[in-house]
């Protein structure tokens, strides 16, 4: 009977460590975790269904988890748990450099002249048409850091790889980015 | 800065590919903060570095712009969830598809 007690007590304990650890590391995370989802999916049902598998797998790994940069803790999460999905669903293509990811700009034209808007649209539309035509791996990069604001530790978590290297895709993709503009300004100029 | 440095419009610090090597990082807030004067120094001091810093944060600030907020509905979702979780642990099914 003491035993039982005893049993009971530490899985009430262990529960409230859980339910604690979970609502102090995991939940002012989510909107992130949405967001990287989508990135990463390309769509939001499975980017919904994604961060389930990763809520449920940071449930069960949450008392290993030393209290250290939890975004990075479960941006890895996500990771691992996109590549069991990914092998489930098609075990014969881990990436499929075809999926495009749907963007919608969102900007604020209340702020804006319309001629300031104008100039704007375009230089936003250059850069998504810029953007959509880089390699897939330079692509991810820019959408995990410029777009959704992973720092360089972060993203290299959910890639797996180097920071050296999330640096060295990330910023040869401005660069190409950037080389697009001046193309484009330059043929602009010729026509006119 | 120096009457040399003036003339010629060099900057004392750091040199263009100097900046140039370190900028996105700088960009990016990532930049070792003991180096991040130098570079100020040099985008101040030089027009050309100064023109590409400021097209970089542009593109930055284009990219930002595609964010995509998740929905009102997939975030309720998502947070009625995790507080579940947080609670009541994984559902059953859950817990035995695991097992």
């Amino acid at each position: 009977m003491e035993y039982r007690v005893a049993v009971a007590s530490r899985r009430r304990r262990e529960s409230n460590d859980q339910e604690a650890g979970f609502n102090k590391y995991v939940l002012p995370e989510l909107e992130v975790l949405m967001r990287v989802a989508r990135s990463i999916t390309g769509n939001p049902t499975d980017a919904d269904d994604l961060v389930q598998d990763t809520l449920m797998r940071a449930y069960k790994s949450i008392e290993r988890f030393d209290g250290r940069y939890p975004r990075a803790w479960l941006l890895t999460i996500m990771r691992n748990a996109q590549i069991n999905r990914v092998r489930r669903k098609r075990p014969e293509l881990m990436r499929d450099p075809d999926v495009t990811l749907a963007i919608v700009a969102n900007t604020d034209s209340d702020a804006q002249t319309p001629e300031s808007a104008v100039m704007d649209l375009t230089f936003d539309a250059a850069i998504e048409q810029s953007l959509r035509s880089l390699p897939p791996q330079f692509r991810e990069a820019i959408h995990l850091v410029d777009i959704n604001g992973l720092s360089y530790n972060e993203a290299a978590a959910v890639l797996d790889i180097p920071v050296g290297t999330v640096m060295s895709r990330l910023h040869r993709g401005r660069k190409l980015i950037r080389n697009d503009l001046t193309v484009d300004a330059e043929l602009d100029g010729s026509h006119s | 800065m120096s009457l040399l440095n003036r003339l010629f419009r060099r900057n004392p610090g750091m040199s263009c590919s100097q900046v140039e090597a370190v900028m996105q990082q700088y960009l990016d807030n990532e930049l070792d903060p003991s180096e991040v004067p130098k570079v100020l120094a040099h985008l101040e001091a030089c027009k050309d570095c100064g023109l590409e810093a400021e097209l970089y944060t542009r593109i930055q600030s284009s990219l930002r712009e595609h964010q995509q907020a998740p929905s009102a509905d997939s975030m309720d979702r998502i947070r009625a969830l995790a507080q579940e979780l947080a609670v009541n642990g994984p559902p059953e099914d859950a817990a035995t598809a695991d097992a």
